[in-house]
C-alpha cells in the first residue's frame, strides 16, 4: 500500500478547520470592527455598541462550533476508514453518509471510486482465474505428448538416448513447476493432507529426477526409518523434495543425505523433522535470509546460470499452506541443509494454515 | 502371454504404450472409439486394462469413470487408471469405482511395468494359487541368466549374483549388441531402490566381470566401451 494511508496526514483537526475558514472569519471580524467605528461616530453609547457588535461574533462562534462538530463526525470516520480498511468496497458500510453538501459529494465520490476499483478487481480476478485454469489445462495436456516421448526414448539406448531422456525429465520438472506455481499462488486450496510414508516418498521423488541426478553424479543416502509417516499432500511434498534435490544437483553437490528424527514426541508440539543435507557450493551468508523470496537468484544462482528464483519460493509457500515448518541453513563452500518439520498433531496443521 | 487392453485417446501416447508393452513381451489390444470401450475391452478378455480417465465425450456420457464402472459390473479384471498428477478427486473416485491402481502422467516406463506386472501376478495368484511369472531365464551365447535364483550358468557351472549384479547383467543381456550407457544402468539400479553412485557401479561391474571369468566365459562377452558404456555381444 502507498504511504499516504497514515492517520497523521489524514486528520480533521480544529486548528486546520479554523485555518480553512480564516478568510470568512477575517471578513466578519473586520466588518464587525468597521461597524464598531461607524456606531462610535454616530455617537452611540459604549454599552450599546458592545451589545450590537458582540451578537454577530457570538453567532459566528456558535455557527463555527456546530459546523465543526458535524463535519468532524464525518471526516473522523472517513479518515479512520480510509487509513485502516483492507477492502475499498467496505468504505460505504463503515462511514455514515453526511448531511452537509461537500461531505456528501466526497462520500459519493469515494463510493464511486471504490465501486470502480471493485469492478476492476472482479475483472482481474476473473482473468487470473481463467489464466490459471488455462495453465493447469495446458500442463495436463502437454503431459500426454511428454509421456509418449518418454516411452519412445525408453526404447532407445546409448549416450544420446540417455541425454534425450534426461532432457525430457527436465521438461517434466519445469512443467510441474508451472503447474504448482499456478496452484500455490492462487487463493483456492486444492491439496489433500493425508498420512504418507516419508521414506518411499523421498525415494520416489528422487527417482522422478534420477536422470538429472545421475548425470550430475549425485549419490544419495537415506537414513529414514521405513515406518516413518507424516501428514502432507503427497504430490505437493514430492514436488518440494524434487526442487530440493534438483537444486542440490545444480549447485555442485556430489552427495545428498536424507535423514529424519522425532522431536518433542509425546508432547502436543511433537513433530517429525526431515533433513535434506547436501555438500554443494552453499549460499553466502548475506543471501541466506532471502532464498525463499520470489524471483531471488542471488550470487550463486547467477553464477550457475538458469536460475528462475521460483523453486524455493514455491517450496516455501507450499510448505506454509500445508502447515509445515521449513528452515534453510547453509555454509558457503560446504553445503546446504533444509529441514522440514511435520507436526504430529493434525489439528496443529490446520491451526497454522488458517 | 498376458494381454493388456489400452483405453487411451492420445494416439501418439497409445502408440508408444503399445510399442513399450510389446517390447516387454505383452500382447496388446486397444480401441479407437470410446462409446463401446467397456464392452470392447471385455470382449478381448484382457489380463489388465490401462484406462485414461480423460476421454473425449461427444455425447457427454462417456468418461473414464463410467467405463470403469461398466467393466466392474461384470468383471474383476485389474484396471490401472492413467491420470495427470494432482487430480485427487478423480483418483479417489476411480479407486472407489473399482480401479486397482492409478499412475500419473508422464509415468516412468519402469514404474508402469512394475505396476502392471504386480497386478497381473496378484490376479494370477488369486486365481490359480500359483507363484506368478517372475521367474524367467535369459540366454545368450551359452550364458544363461536365471532371474528366479539370481544365478548365472555357463557350461554346467553356476555362480550366484548379488541383486545389483543380477540387474546389471539382465539389462545388458536383454539388449544384446547394444551399448548401454553407465547412466542408464545406474537409473535401472535406482529403480530398484539401489541408489548407487558412479564408483559403486564400477565396483559392481568389476565383480560381475570376475564372476563371469570364474565360469570360464570369454572376456569378450561383457565389453567395456570407454566413454560410452557396456555391451553384451
Amino acid at each position: 500500500m502507498s504511504g499516504d494511508r497514515s492517520t497523521e496526514r489524514m486528520a480533521f483537526t480544529f486548528g486546520g478547520y479554523l485555518l480553512d475558514v480564516l478568510p470568512a472569519l477575517l471578513i466578519v471580524v473586520f466588518g464587525d470592527a468597521f461597524m464598531v467605528g461607524l456606531l462610535a461616530v454616530m455617537g452611540l453609547s459604549v454599552a450599546a455598541i458592545a451589545v450590537v457588535c458582540a451578537l454577530p461574533l457570538l453567532c459566528l462562534v456558535v455557527v463555527l462550533i456546530w459546523d465543526y462538530a458535524r463535519k468532524h463526525r464525518f471526516w473522523a470516520q472517513a479518515c479512520f476508514a480510509a487509513a485502516e480498511m483492507e477492502d475499498a468496497r467496505t468504505f460505504v458500510e463503515l462511514v455514515e453518509r453526511p448531511s452537509f453538501m461537500d461531505g456528501r459529494l466526497a462520500f459519493d465520490m469515494a463510493a464511486s471510486v471504490a465501486g470502480c476499483g471493485a469492478q476492476q478487481m472482479t475483472r482481474i480476478l476473473a482473468q487470473s482465474s481463467a489464466q490459471r485454469e488455462y495453465t493447469e489445462l495446458w500442463a495436463h495436456e502437454i503431459k500426454g505428448p511428454l509421456a509418449a516421448a518418454r516411452l519412445a526414448a525408453s526404447g532407445m539406448h546409448g549416450e544420446s538416448a540417455s541425454a534425450l531422456s534426461e532432457q525430457l525429465e527436465r521438461i517434466g520438472a519445469y512443467i510441474d513447476q508451472v503447474l504448482y506455481a499456478a496452484r500455490a499462488e492462487s487463493v483456492e486450496n486444492d491439496y489433500l493432507i493425508r498420512d504418507v510414508g516419508l521414506l518411499d516418498l523421498c525415494r520416489e521423488a528422487c527417482k522422478q529426477n534420477m536422470r538429472s541426478l545421475v548425470a550430475h553424479g549425485v549419490a544419495l543416502d537415506f537414513d529414514i526409518p521405513a515406518e516413518t509417516r507424516v501428514f502432507a499432500d503427497s504430490a505437493w511434498l514430492s514436488f518440494v523434495i524434487s526442487q530440493l534435490v534438483l537444486n542440490a544437483a545444480k549447485y555442485d553437490s556430489t552427495h545428498i543425505r536424507f535423514s529424519s528424527r522425532d522431536e518433542q514426541a509425546e508432547t502436543p508440539y511433537g513433530h517429525t523433522v526431515l533433513e535434506v543435507a547436501d555438500d554443494g557450493c552453499g549460499v553466502p551468508a548475506a543471501d541466506t535470509p532471502r532464498v525463499f523470496d520470489r524471483g531471488f537468484t542471488g550470487e550463486v544462482g547467477r553464477s550457475h546460470g538458469s536460475a528462475t528464483g521460483m523453486g524455493l519460493y514455491l517450496v516455501a509457500i507450499m510448505c506454509a499452506k500445508m502447515g509445515l515448518g521449513i528452515v534453510f541453513a547453509s555454509e558457503e563452500g560446504k553445503g546446504s541443509r533444509v529441514t522440514i518439520s511435520f507436526p504430529h498433531d493434525r489439528r496443529l496443521i490446520r491451526l497454522t494454515t488458517m | 502371454m498376458s494381454l493388456i487392453y489400452i483405453i487411451e485417446d492420445d494416439v501418439a501416447l497409445r502408440r508408444e504404450l503399445v510399442n513399450l508393452l510389446e517390447l516387454q513381451g505383452f500382447d496388446v489390444a486397444f480401441c479407437e472409439g470410446f462409446s463401446h470401450a467397456a464392452s470392447d475391452a471385455l470382449a478381448a478378455s484382457p489380463d489388465c486394462i490401462l484406462l485414461d480417465l480423460k476421454l473425449p465425450s461427444d455425447d457427454g456420457r462417456v468418461s473414464g469413470h463410467s467405463i470403469c464402472r461398466e467393466i466392474r459390473r461384470t468383471s474383476e479384471v485389474p484396471i490401472i487408471v492413467l491420470t495427470s498428477v494432482g487430480d485427487d478427486f478423480s483418483e479417489v473416485m476411480a479407486l472407489k469405482l473399482g480401479a486397482h491402481d492409478f499412475i500419473h502422467k508422464p509415468y516412468r516406463p519402469a514404474v508402469l511395468m512394475a505396476r502392471i506386472e504386480a497386478l497381473i501376478s496378484r490376479a494370477e495368484r488369486g486365481a490359480h494359487g500359483g507363484t506368478g511369472s517372475a521367474g524367467e531365464a535369459i540366454e545368450r551365447d551359452g550364458v544363461s541368466l536365471d532371474l528366479r535364483t539370481s544365478s548365472v550358468r555357463f557350461e554346467g557351472k553356476a555362480s550366484l549374483l548379488t541383486r545389483n549384479e543380477l540387474r546389471i547383467l539382465a539389462l545388458l543381456m536383454r539388449n544384446p549388441g547394444t551399448v548401454i550407457s553407465r547412466s542408464e544402468i545406474m537409473c535401472d539400479l535406482w529403480e530398484s531402490d539401489a541408489f548407487v553412485d558412479d564408483n559403486t557401479l564400477t565396483v559392481n561391474v568389476n565383480r560381475l566381470r570376475k564372476k563371469l571369468d570364474g565360469l570360464g566365459i570369454d572376456s569378450d562377452f561383457l565389453q567395456t566401451r570407454r566413454g560410452q558404456g557396456y555391451l553384451v555381444r
